[in-house]
């Protein structure tokens, strides 16, 4: 299936062009390009806020995406549905608000793997040192699956909120969250909150909220093909009462006393957009689950585990020390290699020069990179239009540099 | 103008590579972003820098510019605090390499300046 044709910017840049940095930020296809122009020369109005027919029709838009997210994630409702920037402030709401809460305290224990990105760690961080709780942290095997079962009991019961990626970001474990969660849940003595970070799956496989039974999903559109500055927050229902919004203003206040000196919130998922949401960006998000919609699951899956099989074959005769799972079933398309002998920003720059788009450092891992001992990857990350040709030319600039530097 | 061959060079034999034993001024820096380490050591005599050396986990184009400039720093510590950024950049001949890399290029520059400035401080 050619998906390719559907980005214009392949079509666009001054060749060679081997984009392979969708990890950071994937492309756009012309029907997320469109649907924000068309937005933008059709209906650009206020939403929630104004009766006459453009803001009604914004409006309308706006929403619908709400209900296309919760088709889209299998939630139960678009109550469940939150917009927020990205990944990050969708966990910074639901750590911050178990932290206003007080719901955390001395003893309990948040769970977070070796595999987060900062996103996932620097907010239970802070809030850990206010309110002195314990981060039992999941380390990795040789495959870098989470040893999730080595917890010992004493820390197990006391487990309170469980926070991880669903697929990682520097090596592409696919984390099993559904068993991890369900096995937090049968050994821990508190009622816990089961956190996913979703940056790098959604754009890669079906995502079913009620499957995982998860009480948060967040993730950026942005690596799902959709704009940038906004992203999802899934709630479940039953945690909106323990909530408390990051941002108060407009837009999340149902009424003000009349002498001034309270308010009353609004509803979920209201009572997190305060202020003017980014109406572009959602409107760009559910041309985005259109688009992905568009084709069945299967065959994007059978797209990229193609290219997943055929990569790993090819870096596997290289050099270089790979760092991810050996077996194509357990990875997503994320590949993060070094050099002994060369520094990451040098392969990426030399990569760069054949115009393969790769990144290099710490990809935000920190975890990941104080484990290792080392200070970055250099990191090639598939979306779906690339294509064998893309990942030769990978192959071809790493011989070449192989070479050059005298690995 | 410095090609990727005079890059190679200089990564595969550092000039003014190591430590300087007890030195007047010692600072390490570490580019988060990166992932690039460097530190720097040297001696002053009279006012001048009379030695100086540098190690650390970086790339080839930090240890260019660190090995390059290392042999053009024996100079009195007032003028190397007087010296822009651009001047820095052309004495180590690296316009080239400035897109996406400034950082790396300028990292010995950057450390050497609060090196120093800890130095004019302290005394």
């Amino acid at each position: 299936m050619d998906f390719r044709k559907d980005f214009p910017i392949f079509e666009l840049q001054p060749q060679p062009f081997h984009y392979l940095d969708s990890g950071a930020t994937s492309q756009k296809p012309k029907q997320v390009i469109n649907a924000v122009t068309h937005f933008y020369s059709l209906y650009n109005a206020p939403t929630h806020r104004s009766g006459y027919a453009i803001a009604q029709r914004a409006t309308e838009a706006y929403e619908g995406v709400r209900k296309k997210v919760a088709t889209f994630l299998n939630a139960q409702s678009e109550k469940e549905i939150i917009f927020t920037k990205n990944t990050n402030e969708g966990i910074n709401v639901v750590a911050q608000a178990l932290g206003i809460k007080v719901w955390l305290k001395q003893g309990d224990v948040v769970v977070l793997s070796k595999l987060e990105h900062n996103a996932n760690t620097i907010p239970w961080l802070r809030l850990q040192k206010a309110l002195g709780f314990t981060i039992y942290w999941i380390g990795f095997d040789e495959n870098y699956e989470l040893l999730y079962k080595l917890i010992p009991e004493a820390i197990a019961e006391n487990v309170k909120v469980v926070s991880l990626a669903h697929v990682s970001n520097v090596t592409g474990t696919i984390t099993p969250v559904k068993d991890i969660f369900s096995f937090f849940r049968s050994k821990s003595k508190n009622q816990i909150v089961c956190i996913v970070d979703g940056a790098q799956a959604v754009a890669h496989m079906p995502v079913d909220v009620q499957a995982i039974d998860c009480d948060a999903y967040a993730f950026s559109a942005h690596k799902m093909y959709a704009p940038s500055g906004v992203g999802v927050l899934y709630l479940r229902e039953n945690m909106h009462p323990l909530t408390r919004p990051l941002l108060y203003g407009s837009h999340m206040v149902e009424g003000i006393s009349q002498d001034l000196t309270d308010f009353e919130m609004a509803d979920v998922p209201d009572r997190f957009e305060a202020g003017t949401g980014n109406l572009e960006g959602v409107i760009g998000l559910g041309a985005a689950i259109d688009y992905l919609r568009s084709f069945d699951w299967q065959a994007i899956q059978h797209h990229e585990t193609e290219l997943i099989i055929y990569t790993l074959d090819k870096l596997k005769a290289l050099k270089l020390r790979l760092y991810g799972s050996p077996y194509s079933f357990k990875r997503g398309a994320v590949f993060s290699f070094d050099y002994l002998k060369v520094h990451t920003h040098d392969v990426a720059h030399f990569l760069a020069e054949r115009g393969i788009c790769v990144r290099a450092g710490h990809h935000c891992a920190s975890a990941f990179m104080r484990t290792k001992n080392i200070p970055g990857t250099v990191r090639a990350t598939l979306g779906l239009y690339n294509t064998k040709a893309d990942v030769d030319a990978l192959i071809k600039g790493l011989k070449e540099l192989e070479k050059a530097y005298k690995v | 103008m410095t090609t990727r061959e005079d890059i190679l060079f200089h990564w595969e034999y550092p000039q003014n590579w190591g430590t300087v034993v007890n030195p007047d001024f010692n600072r390490y820096a570490h580019n988060e972003s990166c992932g690039d380490e460097l530190c720097i050591s040297g001696s002053i005599t009279d006012g001048s820098i009379s030695n100086i050396k540098y190690f650390g986990n970086h790339c080839s184009i930090t240890r260019y510019c660190a090995s390059v400039f290392s042999q053009k720093a024996f100079m009195p510590i007032g003028k190397l605090l007087a010296m822009t950024p651009e001047r820095y950049i052309e004495l180590v001949d690296m316009q080239g390499f400035l897109q996406g890399r400034e950082k790396c290029v300028m990292l010995f520059y950057n450390t050497l300046q609060k090196a120093l400035a800890e130095i004019t401080i302290t005394k």
